[in-house]
């Protein structure tokens, strides 16, 4: 059974379904193999409490190892809360509304216990209109903008994310939608900040979004967000079909809504088939799903071997409203800033052969 | 610490439990801080706000020694706690 095998058994540990992890140790080549994957999935606290329960078999010292690499990704998550803390409180000081994302709020809120999920960086949601008002009051913190703007405005109108990083390396990503392009362009940004739910960290009452946004999130971060998705992100899929009480009919409903049917099959698909999880409904509905030639096309951009940033973008200009919006989109996209450029791409040249490559990736997923 | 004083988890102190042990981060502390046996057990017990008297009775019975022991060897620990934020009085 290869690392890879034996992580995807992992990462569906403790779920209806689950298949069985080895019932041997492995050996320590083979370890060591596992163990890197743990670590770059972020499943080693996963793997702590199978092996705890005696669903994975180890060796004394792999346990000790686990352990240790348990204990010091929770260290981590620890940190990265106290950041979160300090970003959350100074936004809302400033007005702004927040929703945490991701690792804080699920950890919480859909998973047994905090200590079962691991994450690595600081996600927060704010509204396109805040969205420069944001990124200032981190700055005035003393967090540093990873890439500039592509044009003024790019960000609050069209943007997915900036990241943000601290003196120490601590990364915080502000973000404005869930993803790049037509997929985040077509999400109903209003809906994400009509209601909420909380999450108290550090007793202080923080909120995030409510479930069935939660694991939409999920769906569009595992589907679109790594070409090869963390099976810490397929998990959280998986967890909130199987170990929540989540109403999969409406999520799939307000999917569709906002054009994003396919990302939530192709999230399902992914983490059935990577976690090889006995058949259900879910499973089978995604299976079966076909999806519109518009999402063909824009998973194209995200799916493809030749999948970039540009290809992206350029999917998305079928989604932007009005020909104002287009032209807006497209003028950042081919004549974007000197300062963004220095970061990206080496001169207008390549940037537009860029965009050019991307166009051809697009028309290839809609053929 | 008198027996009488009642002692509590400090909202804001951040922490972790698993099979690993714990991980505690005071608002005081810059780094987290891991605890196993008798502080793992002392962090576990004060789930819900002890007096000094019952947390040592706690801490007795599962180490199935007196209360004038445990009170002994706890107080440090808790003047740890109490230094860095990670627990509260009252």
């Amino acid at each position: 059974m290869s690392a890879a095998t034996v992580a995807g058994a992992i990462a569906a540990h403790g779920l209806p379904g689950a298949p069985s992890c080895p019932d041997t140790p492995l050996d320590d080549e083979a370890w060591a193999a596992l163990r890197r994957v743990l670590i770059t999935e972020r499943l080693v606290p996963v793997a702590s409490y199978a092996a705890h329960a005696g669903a994975l078999a180890v060796t004394e010292d792999q346990r000790a190892d686990l352990l240790a690499e348990h204990e010091r990704a929770m260290s981590l998550v620890l940190l990265l809360e106290r950041r979160l803390l300090g970003a959350y409180g100074a936004l809302r000081s400033a007005g702004v509304d927040v929703r945490v994302l991701k690792g804080p709020a699920v950890a919480r809120l859909d998973h047994p216990d905090p200590s079962w999920r691991a994450f690595g960086d600081v996600d927060l949601l704010v509204p396109g209109a805040q969205f420069d008002a944001a990124g200032r009051v981190l700055a005035a913190r003393g967090a540093t903008r990873r890439f500039a703007e592509a044009r003024p405005g790019f960000d609050a109108r069209f943007g997915k994310a900036v990241t943000f990083v601290e003196d120490d390396g601590i990364q915080i990503d502000l973000h404005r939608t869930f993803a790049t392009g037509a997929f985040g362009l077509g999400v109903d940004l209003d809906a994400l900040f009509t209601a909420s739910d909380v999450v108290t960290i550090g007793g202080e009452e923080i909120a995030t979004l409510i479930r069935r946004h939660r694991f939409l999130h999920a769906c569009f971060h595992a589907a679109l967000g790594d070409q090869e998705p963390r099976l810490v992100a397929l998990r959280d899929v998986a967890a909130f079909v199987l170990a929540t009480d989540l109403d999969l009919d409406a999520a799939r409903a307000e999917a569709d809504r906002w054009g994003a049917g396919a990302v939530v099959a192709r999230a399902l698909r992914l983490t059935w088939s990577r976690l090889g999880l006995d058949p259900h409904p879910a499973a089978e509905w995604a299976t079966r799903h076909v999806a519109s030639r518009r999402e063909v096309r824009a998973l194209a951009a995200h799916t493809s071997t030749e999948r970039s940033y540009a290809s992206q973008v350029v999917a998305g200009v079928s989604a932007v409203p009005g020909i104002t919006g287009k032209l807006a989109y497209v003028r950042a996209l081919l004549l974007p800033d000197r300062r963004y450029l220095a970061g990206r791409d080496a001169s207008y040249g390549a940037r537009l052969r860029r965009a050019w490559a991307a166009r051809r990736v697009a028309r290839r997923g809609a053929a | 610490m008198a027996r009488s004083t009642r002692i509590a988890r400090a909202p804001a102190t951040l922490w972790r439990s698993g099979p690993f042990g714990r991980v505690i981060l005071a608002p005081g502390d810059a780094e987290p801080v891991a605890c196993t046996g008798t502080a793992a057990a002392v962090w576990d017990a004060l789930a819900e706000p002890l007096t000094l008297e019952e947390l040592a009775t706690v801490l007795a019975a599962v180490f199935g020694t007196d209360v004038d022991t445990v009170t002994a060897d706890v107080g440090p620990l808790l003047a740890i706690w109490r230094a860095s934020g990670a627990v509260i009085e009252g």
